[in-house]
């Protein structure tokens, strides 16, 4: 049983490790449809297609374990401390990991937790993609200026809002130097929460709320990468835990401090000291050309590029 | 007793005020309770419709209504300054004019805090402040400064007011409906200026006098600091403290000389409040006013001069967007008392009321652009599609509601006026006409 | 009232749902969906062999796996297939069986076991299988030290019909160590004639907090042995230290504030509130003195 358990596939172990209970038990329709809309539903709906034909909607409690609750998602996962790396190098706006962001957190589409932007540092350097997550910070102004404690930081590393505790007040949204919050200024027609909250829960916020990446601690907890990082094409977007010193985007599984080192890993505006925990890998030896980013976006996506230098730039060379 | 009769004869000459309001004074109410409710509409419209309706966005998540909030909070300093300073100081001069400086002080520190809850998305979760309060963050300082400061100055009001209240009690020709005679009674306390009452008067008002100075200096520091403690490039300044405090106090003498003018003129005051009260605050406000465009030089010219990246950036969106403002706020601003006041031919009273309404004008403008156009040029730029999470501009819900504020702060003081003397009538001297020259500022 | 509502909602929603399901069983019978099975197999370390199988039903947006499904496995013979057991699918659409890796299903010529999974289908699905072939093997992995270097052993070994064991002389093994979300490789050994391979193991793999480590070796895709898995366990990685392990209780950030802002809080608060007391026990000793007054009188 022992060995059984240890050659399982890796995730699963690790799931099994967490302490979680794997949702591994065949489904019984009858049984499903019997406990119908009842109490202790997560709301997050796993399609399940059974043999009668019928492709249920079973929630995804009764396959796996209860989601994380309210408090409970005050603490960190226990031994953990979670960190992100994106390779500047290989990013070519491709989007995915803003629209896979978006769907798993079934924001609207005019929120974004995962932001790409079209830098450039100076006039005479070169342009590059840069997405940028919230860099759940280890010093986080955010955090510091709250007046009720709504956003908190875990141990395991990562930055949460209790959307049902925030007031609203704002003062995070100016407190982030990485204008990484995001405001819900109206009703979220498009998403009705209707079941018990938790900030782990991978649900917009509430009108008059304030909400932001939150690193899926859900998929954590089930050995899983965040959506932005699974999404991705080029596997820009590593993650991993800092104290196991590994970083994966899926198909690669490296050693961070080495990934650090040999691509000479770095902050976004180290000298505020806010200590964040996403590092980037400068877009050195890039794998696209920085236009390749603005091929085959949607116009109001690629106008918003409209006014940095790069793309001024641009359109006066194809005027000329 | 010489004291007495005088007292007597000016609530004689002040009873009209408080028995009846004449036709353009009901106009004036009712005008006032218009914009009032209009502002209503407004906050209902932005509680059903949700915060979208404000020209408020992502990147610049806070607008009209944090400026207003700083506004109001600031005119509430002139109060404390004045009487509070003027007490200590025994100025003789300042107590036509006290009254209306504590009203100001009282009436705008009640309507400042309404502002900063218009920005608050969940106002259900008001009570969350004080259940979960974190004390880290400037946000729980100032609900501790504020309420603090509410409770100083309505104190300090009450003391300054007991002598005129025993006054008004005693003043058997007072034509007013028998509850408001039961208020003055009750208010009284049943002061009746005994020396021994005089002492523990005495002794209660220099210590409030002190303390609401005091108070306010903190409480606007705390202000301040909300914005100097993030990162922000255009608040991340250590004399954000200071500059806000004096700020505050230019703005609040501004209003105070605009509303001596008002009040002069509606309640017929020629005999008290005199050109030389207004030359005396025009002074003070001339003095302030030096003040703060030292504060405002030396906070943008350090910017300007290192030209740190995202400062560089700030002062050029300030001088390119914001030109007229920019100008109007921190040039024009400083200069007009700095002239009219500066020059002994120009001090007249209508001047001295225009430099001052620049002034409350310029100080309104000046937070505008310290608040919007510092949100407007984050550390990494804002790439958005949508004009509006581009660049703020206020809707007219945001405006209504400023409206509101304005009429509100105008209802309330008129109100305040027709319950009690805008003048202090006890002690106050029988010869006003020639009140002490400035001497300690 | 909230939970009278739901029932009705409830209600409405199994009545509808029925309808629609009912009217898909008619769409489903005239055209089953098409399934698709991937079957594969591992040699496991404990002398067995693993079968699995995913099915997944195609559609346009996509593709579903399939639970509750009931896959045969068989071994493919000369005279038929024989049937080995039966797996049902789990929610997420696998099916597991394991056997003995020493059995006595035939082999063919190059000793490979020929192995299928079925999936039988029904009205709605259609039936899908998929055939797998590998012959038996196992891994082992060991370590040892030699003059304070650390080294990872790994040795492979065919399992022949007859019972005997030859060493795997070709392929390569890659080792890693499982972390958080993947396998961190730390090694690619390739096997000598005696079907062993050793590399350095590397000093800086972060094991638990007391530093034990798992390793796990495997084959993947051969084409004759199919996939081969196998585990150790050792204590050669790096105590893991917790970055965070306490977390400092009075920061900025944490809940509760740093010590000197409270007391700097409490003391401003003293001071104003004390004076405001004051100023307060004043007016009401000029209350007192005018009662007495008023007696007096």
């Amino acid at each position: 049983m022992e060995n059984k358990k240890k050659e399982d596939n890796n995730s699963r172990r690790n799931f099994l490790k967490l302490g979680l209970l794997a949702g591994a038990g065949t489904v019984a329709t009858g049984a499903l449809i019997a406990t119908g809309k009842n109490s202790g539903e997560s709301g997050e709906k796993i399609k399940v297609l059974t043999t009668s034909g019928e492709v249920m909607e079973v929630d995804k409690n009764f396959l796996t374990q209860a989601p994380v609750g309210r408090v409970e998602s005050h603490e960190g996962i226990p031994g953990r401390k979670f960190v992100m790396v994106i390779d500047l190098a290989k990013c070519k706006n491709a989007r995915k990991c803003v629209e896979e962001c978006q769907k798993g957190h079934n924001l609207p589409k005019d929120q974004e937790f995962m932001k790409v932007y079209l830098m450039q540092d100076s006039e005479k350097t070169a342009p590059y993609w840069f997405p940028k997550p919230c860099y759940h910070c280890d010093n986080p102004q955010c955090v510091s200026v709250c007046p009720v404690g709504a956003t908190y930081k875990r141990s395991d590393g990562i930055v949460l809002i209790d959307n049902e505790r925030c007031i609203g007040c704002k003062f995070c949204m100016t407190g982030c130097p990485y204008s990484t919050r995001v405001f819900a200024w109206k009703p979220n027609e498009e998403y009705d929460i209707d079941q018990a909250y938790s900030p782990e829960k991978s649900v917009p916020g509430v009108e008059g709320t304030v909400s932001k990446c939150d690193f899926c601690p859900d998929m954590a907890r089930e050995g899983k990468l965040p959506y932005c990082a699974s999404a991705c094409p080029m596997g820009v977007i590593y993650f991993g835990d800092i104290d196991e010193d590994v970083v994966t985007n899926g198909t690669e599984t490296f050693k961070f401090s080495e990934l650090i080192r040999d691509r000479s890993g770095y902050r976004y505006l180290e000298n505020l000291g806010t200590r964040p925990n996403v590092y980037y890998l400068p877009p050195v030896d890039r794998q696209f050309p920085v236009e390749r980013g603005l091929d085959g976006l949607d116009e109001e996506i690629t106008k918003r590029f409209d006014n940095t230098p790069y793309v001024k730039n641009l359109k006066n060379k194809e005027a000329k | 007793m010489s004291e007495t009769v005088s007292s007597d004869k000016l609530l004689r000459e002040f009873a009209p005020q408080i028995e009846h309001t004449g036709k353009y004074g009901k106009l004036w109410i009712g005008f006032l309770i218009v914009v009032i409710c209009y502002g209503w509409f407004a906050l209902y419209w932005q509680v059903s419709r949700g915060h979208i309706v404000t020209g408020m966005r992502d990147n610049v998540v806070w607008g009209v209504y944090i400026v207003n909030f700083i506004f109001f909070m600031g005119i509430s300093y002139a109060g404390a300054l004045i009487s509070g300073t003027l007490h200590l100081f025994h100025a003789e001069w300042r107590k036509p004019i006290i009254r209306m400086a504590e009203f100001i002080t009282i009436i705008s520190l009640l309507i400042g805090p309404c502002f900063i809850m218009l920005c608050v998305g969940r106002l259900d979760r008001l009570p969350n402040l004080i259940l979960f309060g974190r004390i880290q963050s400037p946000i729980t300082w100032d609900v501790i400064a504020i309420s603090t400061d509410i409770i100083g100055c309505i104190l300090f009001l009450y003391l300054a007011l007991l002598r005129d209240l025993g006054k008004m009690r005693d003043f058997k020709e007072l034509k007013v409906p028998q509850w408001q005679k039961k208020m003055y009674k009750i208010l009284a306390l049943g002061y009746t200026g005994t020396p021994e009452q005089q002492l523990m008067l005495k002794k209660a008002t220099d210590v409030m006098a002190g303390m609401v100075i005091a108070i306010a200096i903190i409480v606007y520091s705390v202000l301040a600091w909300i914005f100097s403690v993030t990162l922000q490039p255009g608040w991340h300044s250590t004399i954000f403290g200071p500059y806000f405090v004096i700020a505050a106090v230019y703005s609040g003498t501004g209003v105070l000389i605009v509303s001596m003018y008002f009040f002069r003129k509606v309640y017929h005051l020629e005999n008290h409040i005199t050109l030389q009260h207004f030359v005396n605050v025009g002074v003070i406000m001339l003095v302030l006013g030096a003040f703060f465009g030292y504060f405002t030089f030396s906070e943008y010219l350090t910017k300007w001069y290192g030209s740190e990246k995202n400062d560089e950036q700030l002062i050029q969106v300030l001088l390119k967007n914001y030109f007229n403002l920019f100008i109007l706020s921190n040039y024009v601003g400083v200069l007009a008392p700095l002239i009219v006041v500066g020059f002994k031919k120009l001090r007249t009273i209508n001047n001295i009321t225009i430099a001052a309404g620049i002034v409350v004008i310029a100080l309104w403008l000046n937070r505008y652009l310290i608040v919007v156009p510092t949100l407007e040029t984050p550390y990494l730029p804002i790439q958005d599609d949508r004009e509006a999470w581009l660049h703020y501009s206020a809707t007219w819900v945001e405006w209504a509601l400023t409206a509101a504020g304005v009429a509100m702060f105008c209802l309330l003081f008129t109100i305040g006026s027709k319950l009690i003397p805008i003048v202090q009538v006890s002690d106050l001297k029988e010869d006003p006409e020639q009140p002490g020259d400035i001497h300690l500022m | 009232m909230k939970r009278i509502k739901s029932g009705i909602i409830l209600a409405f929603l199994i009545l509808t749902g029925t309808i629609q399901l009912s009217a898909q069983d008619k769409a489903d019978t005239t055209a089953p969906a098409t399934t698709v099975l991937r079957f594969t197999c591992t040699s496991t370390s404990d002398d067995s062999l693993q079968l699995q199988a995913v099915i997944s039903v195609k559609h346009e947006e996509g593709s579903t796996n399939l639970a509750n499904a009931l896959v045969l496995f068989y071994s493919v013979e000369q005279t038929g297939d024989v049937k080995i057991g039966g797996a049902k699918t789990d929610v997420h659409g696998i099916a597991v069986l394991k056997i003995a890796s020493r059995n006595k299903y035939e082999r063919n010529d190059q000793q490979m076991l020929s192995l299928k999974a079925m999936y039988d289908g029904n009205a709605k699905f259609e039936a899908s299988e998929s055939e797998f072939g590998l012959k038996p093997a196992k891994l082992k992995v060991s370590f040892y030290e030699e003059d304070s270097v650390r080294y990872v052993k790994v040795e492979g070994t065919q399992l022949n019909a007859d019972g005997t064991e030859t060493p795997i002389t070709e392929g390569t093994v890659i080792v890693g160590v499982p972390k958080m979300l993947s396998i961190l490789k730390i090694a690619e050994i390739t096997l000598d004639s005696t079907g062993i391979g050793t590399a350095e193991f590397p000093k800086d793999i972060i094991g638990d907090s007391l530093g034990n480590l798992t390793v796990v070796a495997y084959i993947e895709e051969n084409d004759i042995f199919g996939n081969i898995k196998a585990s150790a366990d050792n204590n050669w990685g790096l105590h893991k230290h917790l970055i965070s392990p306490d977390r400092p209780s009075r920061e900025l950030w944490t809940p509760i504030a740093p010590l000197w802002m409270i007391i700097t809080l409490i003391i401003m608060l003293l001071g104003v509130w004390g004076h405001y007391v004051y100023a307060v026990v004043q007016l009401v000793l000029i209350s007192k003195s005018a009662k007495a007054n008023e007696k007096e009188r």
